[in-house]
């Protein structure tokens, strides 16, 4: 009986391989884009979540001057939380490291993804190790711990643990004492190499962040535990060093005054944005998207599956009748229906398989991030997959199981019109497809345009064409002497030393107080020389630049935004804030920190103790070789310390980096959502026009001219379509102008947009349609007619 | 054999006030009205009618495809008029043998298997399944042709295929809707012929046909006009069964 139900099921699904094609296809592309996407979600959602305890582990975050807050916190923080927080069983001090030197032999390289951690590093966080002991790897300060990817770079083959490796410039010598599994849990704590923390100079006040701090509670403690021994510290050690003068009370009430967060580490890689988190940061906004695209293209797949079964039930009809005229009872044609089913998602799922990793790999290469690693690599994935496939399958093949069973015989029987399905229901869903995947595409739409919009949009300075030496600092004495000598190169306009450049880094912040304010206001500093204005392209709209003199040392550059806050009214030139500042000139609004938010106000004070080197090179000028020309020069002063650049305009689109990768991904799934819908419609018609073929030819014999017949089978089409557009704005416009809303300066949604999304699916549609149209319309009639 | 013979014999089908009405919308059709018959086992019975008396609606009803409306239905003794689609389903199965005008071949199966497929819902041993799809495929002379597809034969083969699948099971009672109404007059003679030796050989057979050359193959030709009958006469030619002379 079960070699019968298959050999039917096969047979009639080989007769017609472009139904099956499209059918299968299309279900497995969906399972395959659903599945990749909940991969994803999965990944994002569980990060972290694999340590041993990982509920009981906290990190501190902290702020002062009101700053945005920081991830790092205080050098000092761990030293004094154990006693005062008796519920902390254990704190580990983690330090992120820029690009290092590493010789291994006679090799050079340079690594990224460096953590420097103290020896409770490992055994707070259970790292798989491959080799050594995580208890005490980290506790000489010689050893090192690398990944089992950077172990097979340095040492290939042969055992890594034991082997040296010299560190930095300086080639302090290592010793491998573990190596981690190549196969680990997401964590915002990864990276290839470990070394062991060795701990700055205390520093006596609160006002310093060094450290990401972490805790791990005892059992049973509560993270109201932490916070109350936080809350402690800021008592018993912050506030006697703030050198306020009012009470703790008062001191505490204040916005600049420091402040502690418990974060639980469940929570850092998606819901904590704070100064200096360690990259990459999730974006639950993405996550979220993402799901309900999966979900989505997902829904779109299985209508496709329905929708083609049953259409395709003229075919199976006289089957179902046969069999019912022999007695066989229906629930017995739906288990067979449902057997095919489940042959039908295990081909799927083999095909989701091949077609998931594809697109990863695609994914990968258009948007240049990786989504999550490789499905085939994990075994378990594919038990999933499959699971996973023949729940989609059941799922959708319950409807046309028990449609096609519910066939009463005697009509089919009798030769006549069979149950040509359900139009109204199929009907419905083509338009629930094309309203989805229409809303996608304005979702898309939007997040491109107002991703453009913050690209060209004013910045306020001229980002274009300033290249930036990050690790200046490094040049120690011989800083000056290097900005002498670029300043000589062709390619170079100008320089500026500076502390601080717009979409950088670093952060700085000062107190001020104007005569018209009440409180002291805090605003974001920059340190900057008289050559910062014109290197970075910043328009003095009033008052003068700084001067190279002594006297200037107390002037100070308003934005309009920081004019503004501090209440100077229309005419800040020559005021004083700060009782002995003196402001000077005032510049338009230019960003400097998120491209969300609004413009902040920012001052600049003068200054000539930079320690980054902002360089701008000459217009229409060959940026390449201006940069090849500043790295040897570099070569000549620090030849053991690589250079680190960036370009300020690359930095600027680093700060609309998550949106982009948004915008990428919905893009990319949302053309997926496209093609799955445009397949379930090809075949839908192309099963109307085997249905009309007789009506077609009667038609055509009566005289009806091409034309008139392509009106007639894409109209009926294109009804639906235009039915989904209309579903799809109003929801489209709604969730995207609460995403716009996110953002300070923003575009509107126009009926542009919805026009090309609703062309867009419109013109998919009409190519779905009219190819198949055209050959039902230029057909010989007598043929059709014949052939009844 | 003549109709006292048939008299004698057990009665297999017997309906009395047989109602089939259809409601759409708007109007109500009387497809069966007041349709009073007797069947004996072994009968060959041909119904005959104008298009739309109800002829077919009277084969399904019999076929227990389709429930009456109103009347009682006793099939072998068994009062069926008010069985649920799951008991007809179950009495169907092995009982019944249907041959229709458009052959309803299943186009992905080979001839035997279209031939077996009766057989897999009877929970038979494979061997007794392969003996009895063989016997009824050289019944009707096809077993060469067992391994190609219905779209290779001719019309008259795979009206022979359908028979043979109609008997497969020995059902008792064989419905044949317009068996030749497909086929051209010679073929059509051959299929006629082969449901005339069935019969012989003791199978009961109700048949719809538009054809007085059919109808001669019956024992007793039932007319219709819109949904009643009209006329029902035993054809004069004698009829010999093997097992039974004839005066």
């Amino acid at each position: 009986m079960l070699k019968n139900y298959v050999t039917l099921a096969w047979r009639s699904l080989a007769k017609y391989p472009v139904y099956t094609g499209l059918n299968l296809g299309g279900l497995a592309l969906g399972i395959a884009a659903a599945f990749v996407l909940g991969l994803y979600v999965n990944q994002e959602l569980t990060y972290d979540r694999h340590f041993d305890d990982s509920e009981r582990i906290y990190r501190v975050a902290t702020d002062f001057f009101d700053m945005g807050g920081f991830a790092l916190s205080q050098e000092q923080l761990l030293d004094v939380l154990p006693d005062e927080a008796a519920t902390v069983e254990q704190g580990t001090r983690v330090a992120g490291q820029g690009s290092t030197l590493i010789f291994v032999g006679e090799d050079r390289y340079e690594e990224s993804s460096v953590l420097l951690a103290d020896s409770v590093f490992f055994q707070m966080f259970s790292f798989d190790f491959a080799s050594g002991d995580p208890a005490s790897a980290l506790l000489a300060p010689d050893g090192a711990v690398l990944s089992e990817e950077l172990a097979r770079r340095y040492f290939g083959e042969e055992p890594a643990m034991g082997q040296t490796l010299l560190v930095g410039k300086e080639r302090v010598p290592h010793r491998v004492t573990g190596v981690v599994a190549a196969s680990r849990g997401k964590t915002h704590l990864d990276a290839n190499l470990w070394l062991p923390l060795e701990r700055d100079e205390p520093r006596p006040n609160w006002t310093n962040v060094t450290y990401y701090n972490y805790v791990k509670l005892r059992p049973g403690a509560a993270q109201a535990d932490l916070e109350k021994g936080l809350e402690t510290i800021r008592r018993r050690h912050a506030y006697p060093t703030s050198g306020f003068d009012g009470t703790f009370e008062e001191w505490a009430a204040m916005p600049w005054a420091v402040q502690f967060w418990a974060q639980p580490l469940h929570d850092i890689h998606l819901h904590s944005a704070f100064n200096f988190e360690r990259p990459p940061s999730g974006d639950p906004l993405q996550v979220y998207a993402l799901g309900v695209i999966g979900l989505f293209v997902l829904l779109i797949a299985g209508v496709n599956y329905v929708n083609l079964t049953t259409a395709r039930s003229t075919v199976r009809a006289k089957e179902v009748g046969v069999k019912k005229a022999l007695g066989v009872a229906r629930h017995s044609l739906v288990g067979q229906f449902l057997t095919e089913t489940v042959v039908f998602s295990l081909l799927a799922a083999v095909l989701a398989g091949i077609l998931a990793e594809g697109m990863l790999a695609a994914f990968a290469f258009i948007t240049g991030t990786p989504l999550v690693e490789s499905v085939l690599t994990g075994g378990g994935y594919a038990l999933v997959l499959i699971a996973f496939a023949l729940g989609v399958g059941v799922l959708a093949g319950l409807y046309p199981a028990f449609y096609l069973a519910r066939f009463r015989p005697a009509q089919i029987l009798k030769g006549g019109e069979t149950g040509s399905g359900n139009h109204g229901l199929r009907g419905a869903l083509v338009v629930g497809q094309f309203a989805v995947a229409i809303a996608l595409v304005v979702g898309s739409l939007t997040v491109y345009q107002q991703l453009a919009f913050m690209q060209e949009t004013d910045k306020g300075l001229s980002p274009d064409g300033v290249m930036v030496v990050e690790n200046a600092r490094a040049l120690g004495e011989q800083l000056g002497a290097f900005q002498q000598e670029v300043d000589r190169l062709t390619g170079v306009e100008r320089t500026s030393l500076t502390r601080r450049v717009p979409a950088g880094n670093a952060i700085s912040m000062g107190s001020f107080v104007a005569p018209n304010l009440e409180e002291p206001l805090p605003i974001q500093i920059f340190r900057a020389d008289e050559d910062y204005l014109p290197t970075l392209g910043l328009r003095l709209l009033a008052g003068r630049n700084f001067r190279d003199t002594a006297a200037d040392s107390s002037a100070l550059i308003l934005n309009e935004a920081a004019v503004a806050a501090l209440g100077l009214g229309d005419d800040p030139i020559g005021q004083t804030v700060n009782e002995s500042d003196l402001v000077v000139g005032v510049v338009s609004d230019f960003q400097f920190q998120s491209l969300r938010g609004r413009i902040e106000p920012a001052v600049l004070r003068y200054g000539t103790d930079g320690d980054v080197l902002a360089i701008r090179l000459h217009g229409g000028g060959e940026v390449a070789a201006s940069l090849d020309q500043v790295q040897a020069l570099w070569q000549t002063f620090a030849p053991d310390d690589p250079i680190r650049t960036s370009f300020l305009d690359d930095n600027f689109a680093a700060l609309a980096e998550q949106e982009r990768t948004l915008g990428k991904a919905v893009a990319f799934f949302t053309l997926l959502a496209l093609v799955i819908a445009a397949m379930g419609l090809f075949g839908l018609v192309a099963f109307a026009v085997q249905r009309r073929t007789k009506e077609i030819g009667i038609r055509k014999v009566l005289g009806a001219g091409v034309p008139a017949i392509l009106t007639l089978l894409s109209k009926e089409f294109l009804r639906l379509v235009a039915f989904g557009f209309a579903l799809a704005v109003p929801v489209a416009w709604f969730v995207m102008s609460r995403w716009l809303d996110g953002f300070a300066y923003r575009i509107e949604i126009g009926p542009g947009l919805f026009l090309a999304a609703g062309g867009l699916a419109l013109l998919i549609a009409l190519a779905t349609v009219s190819a198949q149209a055209l050959r039902a319309a230029t057909a010989d009639p007598v043929r059709a007619l014949r052939h009844e | 054999m003549t109709h006292t013979d048939i008299a004698d014999r057990r009665p297999l089908i017997r309906t009395e006030g047989l109602r089939k009405v259809y409601t759409t919308d708007e109007v109500e059709t009387t497809a069966l009205n007041n349709v009073t018959l007797d069947i004996k086992t072994g009968e060959f019975i041909a119904i005959m009618g104008p298009s739309g008396c109800g002829k077919s609606t009277l084969l399904n009803i019999l076929g227990l495809l389709d429930q009456p409306s109103g009347g009682s239905f006793v099939f072998d003794g068994t009062d069926v008029s008010g069985f649920n689609e799951r008991r007809r389903a179950d009495l169907r199965r092995g009982t019944l043998g249907f041959v229709f005008q458009s052959f309803n071949l299943i186009d992905e199966l080979t001839v035997y298997e279209n031939v077996e497929l009766p057989l897999l819902y009877l929970s038979l041993s494979s061997a007794e399944r392969k003996e009895r799809t063989e016997a009824a495929l050289d019944r009707v002379g096809m077993a060469h042709r067992r391994d190609h597809f219905p779209q290779q034969l001719s019309g008259g083969q795979q009206q022979r295929v359908a028979i043979a699948r109609a008997v497969v099971a020995s059902p008792q009672l064989i419905l044949a809707d317009e068996p030749t109404g497909n086929l051209d007059s010679s073929n059509g003679d051959e299929v006629m012929k082969l449901l005339s030796e069935l019969n012989e050989a003791g199978a009961t057979i109700v048949m719809v046909t538009h054809s007085p050359a059919d109808a001669e193959f019956a024992h007793r030709v039932i007319n219709l006009f819109d949904g009643q009958v009209v006329s029902e006469h035993f054809m004069e030619k004698e009829y010999a069964l093997p097992h039974q002379s004839g005066e």
